[in-house]
C-alpha cells in the first residue's frame, strides 16, 4: 500500500513538476512544491518496497533460500552436463545452453538481495557473473570444437557458481 | 601446466583462438573501410553506425569461410576492433568539420586534431574500465546492440532454427529499407519512411503522431523489453500531456502556428528538460552506484593481480584507469595552455573539469545505451560546448577541439560497453578485448580526419555537395551559447527532477524519463511497440521463448537495416548514389 501511495505521489508530482518546468521561464515555486511531493513519494515508495521484500523473504519467496535453491538446481544440471560430455559433446552443449538460459532469470530473482545492502548484492552478482561468463566460454569452446578449453571453463564456471552459492 | 603466451590451453591441443593476428588485421581493415565510408556518407547524409553486427558477419565469412579456422571469441575480437576503429567517426564529423565551416581550422596545427581525437578514443575506453563490472556484471544492463551481436556470433553453434530466424529478420528489415530508399515503381509510397497517423485519424495538427517505419528501431525495442516501457511512458507524458496542457494554459507564443506547436514545445521546452533530466539522473545514479563501483574497483584490483583457475588474467589492472585519467588531464592541460592562452590557473581548471566531464558523460552514455540502446550524443555535445565555452573564455577553436575529444570519448565508451556485453555473452576474456581496443581505437580518428581533409580540399564543407549536417548543428549550438539562448533554467529544473527520479528505487529512472523527453516521438513509438511485444510475449510464452525465438529475430531486424546503411554509404562514396 505504501509503495502504491509512493508511486502515485511520485508520478503526479513528476507530471506537475514537468509542466511547471516547461513554462518559459519555469514556475519555480510550483517546481519546488513538486520536488517536495516527489521526495515524500520516494520515501513512501522505498519504505513500502523494503517492507514488501522483507515480507516475501519471510515467506521463503525471493529470499536467499530461493536463490540458493535455483543455484543448486543449476549446479546439478551442470553436473549432468559434465557426465553427458563424456558420451555426446553436442548434447552436453545443448544442455549447457539450457542451463545458461535458465540462469538469466537469476538476476531478477536476486533483486531482493538489495535489502541486505548494495555491497552484498554487488559481491554476489560479481561472483555469479564470473561463473556465467566462464560457462559461456565453455559453450563457445565446445561449439568451436575446442574440447579441452570447454572442459576447463565448464569446471571453473561450476566452481565459481558453487562459490556464489556459498557466498549466499 | 605450461602455457602459450596469450593462450589459455595447455600444449598438446591447439590453443583456443581468441586474439590472433588474423582477427586483429581483419578488424582493423574492416573498421578502416567502414570509418572511411561513414565519414564521407555521414558528412553528406548525417548518419553513422557502429557497425559491430556487420563486422561480426564479415568476420564469420572470412575467418570460417576463407581461413577455415575462426572461433566465436576470435570473431568477437574482429567486431570489437572493427567497431573501435569505426566508432570515433561520429565524434569527429560532429565537431572538426565545424572548424572548417567557420574558417577556423587554420588557427590550429593539424597535429592537435590527431592528438585531441586519438586521446578521446583512448580515454573513452579507459574510463569505462570500472563501469564494466558495475553495468554488465552487477546491474546487468541489457545493451541491445551488444546482445544482438552476441546472437550473431553464436549463430553457427545455436542450431538451424535460430539461424533461420536471424536471417529471416535480416532479410525483412533489409528489403523494407531498400523499398523505402529506392524511389522506383512508386514503392516508397507503399512503405514510406514515416507515417502520419495523426493526419490519418484527423487529429488536430498540433498533436504529433508521426511514426517512423523502422524495423531496426522496433528490433531495439524487442530486445530492450521492460526498461523501454518507461521511455514510452515518458514520451506520452512529453507529447500527449505536457503539450496539450502548455497549449491550454496559453504558454505558447501567439506567432507559433498550430502545426508547429508540437515542434515548438519539443524544441524549447521538453527536449531541454530531457537533457537536464539525463544529467541529473546520471549524477544521482553515480552517487547511488558508488558502493557498487567500490565493489567493482575492489574486485578489479584483486582480479588483475591474480590469474584465475585457467591461468588467465581476466581483468585490466586498475593502473590503466589511473593512467588514462592522468593522460586526459595532461593532454587537456597542454591543449588549453598552448592553444587557448588561458594562463596556468585557468588551464588547470579547464583540464580538471574536462576530465570530470568526460567521466560523467561516458557514464551517462554507457548507462543510456545499456538500458535502451539510445545514445544522447547531441544533447551531451550541447552541454560540452556550454561548459567549454565558459571555461575557455569563449575561445571557439579550442572549444570545438576539446569538444572533439569529449565526442570521440563518449561514443567510444558506449561502443566499448556494447562490445564488452557481447564478450560477456560469448565468454570472452575482458582484459583481452580491452587491450586490443586500446591498441587500435586511435586509428579511427586518423582515418576520419584524413577523409575530412580530403573532402575539404576536393569539395569544401558546408555546401550543397557536402552539407555536414551534424557539424552545422554544432555551429548552431555554439552560436546559441554565444547568443545566450541556451535554456539553462530548463536544464536546472530537469536536472532536479531527474536527480530525484533516480533516487526513487527504480534503477536509472531519471535517465530513462530524461531520454524519453529528449528523443522525438517519431522513434519512441516503434521502439515502444517493440518493448510491448517483448513484455506480452514474455508473459504469454515465457522467458525461454524470448531467448529462443524473439532475440535472434530482433537481432536480424537490427542487422538488416544497419547493413543497408553501410551499403548506402559505400554506394555514395563510389558515386553511384547522389543523396
Amino acid at each position: 500500500m505504501k509503495k502504491l501511495i509512493g508511486n502515485i505521489m511520485l508520478t503526479t508530482a513528476l507530471i506537475g513538476g514537468a509542466i511547471a518546468s516547461a513554462r518559459n521561464p519555469p514556475l519555480w515555486i510550483a517546481v519546488g512544491g513538486a520536488l517536495g511531493v516527489m521526495a515524500l513519494g520516494i520515501l513512501f515508495r522505498r519504505q513500502g518496497e523494503r517492507e514488501e521484500l522483507h515480507k516475501t523473504a519471510a515467506h521463503g519467496k525471493g529470499g536467499k533460500e530461493e536463490l540458493k535453491k535455483s543455484l543448486e538446481e543449476a549446479l546439478t544440471e551442470i553436473e549432468k552436463v559434465m557426465e553427458e560430455k563424456e558420451r555426446d559433446i553436442e548434447k552436453a552443449r545443448e544442455k549447457l545452453g539450457k542451463v545458461l538460459e535458465a540462469l538469466e532469470n537469476f538476476t531478477e530473482k536476486a533483486q531482493p538481495l538489495r535489502i541486505e545492502g548494495i555491497r552484498v548484492y554487488g559481491e554476489v552478482m560479481t561472483s555469479f557473473s564470473k561463473a556465467e561468463r566462464h560457462l559461456n566460454r565453455a559453450w563457445s569452446a565446445y561449439a568451436d570444437g575446442y574440447i579441452r578449453e570447454g572442459n576447463a571453463y565448464l569446471e571453473s564456471g561450476y566452481a565459481q557458481l558453487r562459490e556464489t552459492s556459498e557466498l549466499l | 601446466m605450461e602455457r602459450y603466451a596469450g593462450q589459455s590451453v595447455t600444449k598438446g591441443e591447439e590453443g583456443y583462438r581468441e586474439v590472433t593476428p588474423a582477427a586483429v588485421v581483419l578488424g582493423v581493415l574492416w573498421g578502416a573501410f567502414m570509418a572511411a565510408s561513414f565519414t564521407y556518407a555521414g558528412m553528406i547524409m548525417g548518419f553513422t553506425s557502429g557497425g559491430s553486427a556487420i563486422a561480426a558477419i564479415v568476420g564469420w565469412g572470412i575467418l570460417r569461410g576463407i581461413l577455415k579456422k575462426g572461433t566465436v571469441v576470435e570473431n568477437n575480437i574482429v567486431q570489437t576492433v572493427a567497431s573501435a576503429v569505426n566508432i570515433s567517426v561520429s565524434g569527429v564529423i560532429f565537431t572538426i568539420p565545424a572548424l572548417y565551416i567557420m574558417g577556423l581550422h587554420q588557427e590550429i596545427n593539424t597535429m592537435y586534431f590527431f592528438l585531441a581525437t586519438a586521446a578521446g578514443a583512448i580515454l573513452g575506453i579507459t574510463f569505462i574500465i570500472p563501469l564494466r563490472k558495475q553495468m554488465i556484471e552487477i546491474d546487468r544492463l541489457r545493451f541491445p546492440t551488444g546482445t544482438a551481436v552476441a546472437t550473431i556470433l553464436k549463430t553457427p553453434g545455436s542450431g538451424i532454427e535460430k539461424a533461420r530466424l536471424l536471417f529471416f529478420g535480416m532479410i525483412i528489415s533489409a528489403v523494407i529499407y531498400l523499398i523505402q530508399q529506392f524511389p522506383i515503381f512508386g514503392l516508397p509510397h507503399v512503405i514510406p519512411e514515416v507515417v502520419d497517423l495523426g493526419a490519418m485519424l484527423h487529429l488536430p495538427t498540433w498533436i504529433n503522431l508521426t511514426v517512423a517505419v523502422s524495423l531496426m528501431v522496433f528490433g531495439m525495442g524487442l530486445i530492450t523489453g521492460r526498461n523501454g516501457l518507461i521511455v514510452l511512458a515518458g514520451g506520452v507524458l512529453s507529447y500527449y500531456i505536457i503539450t496539450p496542457v502548455v497549449k491550454a494554459l496559453g504558454w505558447i507564443p501567439a506567432d507559433v502556428q498550430e502545426s508547429a506547436i508540437s515542434g515548438y514545445v519539443y524544441g524549447t521546452m521538453t527536449r531541454p528538460l530531457g537533457i537536464g533530466m539525463l544529467l541529473g539522473g546520471s549524477i544521482a545514479g553515480l552517487i547511488l552506484s558508488l558502493p557498487v563501483i567500490a565493489v567493482a574497483m575492489k574486485s578489479l584490483a584483486q582480479a588483475s593481480k591474480v590469474k584465475d583457475k585457467n591461468g588467465n588474467n581476466e581483468e585490466l589492472p586498475i593502473y590503466y584507469l589511473i593512467g588514462g585519467a592522468i593522460l586526459a588531464f595532461v593532454l587537456l592541460l597542454v591543449t588549453a595552455y598552448k592553444l587557448g592562452d588561458l594562463g596556468l590557473g585557468r588551464s588547470l581548471l579547464t583540464a580538471l573539469i574536462g576530465v570530470a566531464w568526460i567521466f560523467i558523460a561516458s557514464l551517462l552514455v554507457a548507462m543510456s545505451t545499456g538500458m535502451t540502446d539510445w545514445s544522447p550524443v547531441s544533447g551531451l555535445s550541447l552541454v560540452s560546448v556550454m561548459i567549454l565555452l565558459y571555461l575557455t573564455h569563449k575561445n571557439i577553436p579550442l572549444t570545438i577541439l576539446m569538444g572533439a575529444t569529449v565526442g570521440v570519448a563518449i561514443s567510444g565508451a558506449a561502443d566499448m560497453m556494447q562490445d564488452l556485453k557481447t564478450g560477456h555473452m560469448v565468454g570472452a576474456i575482458p582484459s583481452r578485448q580491452q587491450k586490443v581496443e586500446l591498441l587500435t581505437a586511435w586509428l579511427g580518428p586518423i582515418i576520419a580526419l584524413t577523409v575530412v581533409g580530403l573532402i575539404w580540399n576536393a569539395y569544401g564543407i558546408g555546401n550543397d555537395k557536402v552539407p555536414a549536417p551534424q557539424a552545422m548543428a554544432l555551429k548552431s549550438m555554439v552560436e546559441a551559447v554565444l547568443g545566450g539562448s541556451v535554456p539553462i533554467d530548463k536544464f536546472i529544473a530537469g536536472g532536479l527532477l531527474g536527480f530525484l527520479l533516480s533516487l526513487s528505487g527504480v534503477p536509472g529512472l531519471g535517465v530513462l524519463v530524461g531520454l524519453s523527453m529528449y528523443l522525438p516521438m517519431l522513434y519512441i513509438i516503434p521502439y515502444g511497440l517493440g518493448c510491448i511485444v517483448n513484455e506480452i510475449t514474455k508473459r504469454k510464452k515465457g522467458y525461454e521463448f524470448i531467448v529462443e525465438k524473439v532475440l535472434p529475430f530482433a537481432a536480424g531486424l537490427m542487422v538488416g537495416e544497419a547493413a543497408m546503411t553501410l551499403l548506402f554509404a559505400v554506394l555514395t562514396v563510389a558515386g553511384v548514389l547522389h543523396p
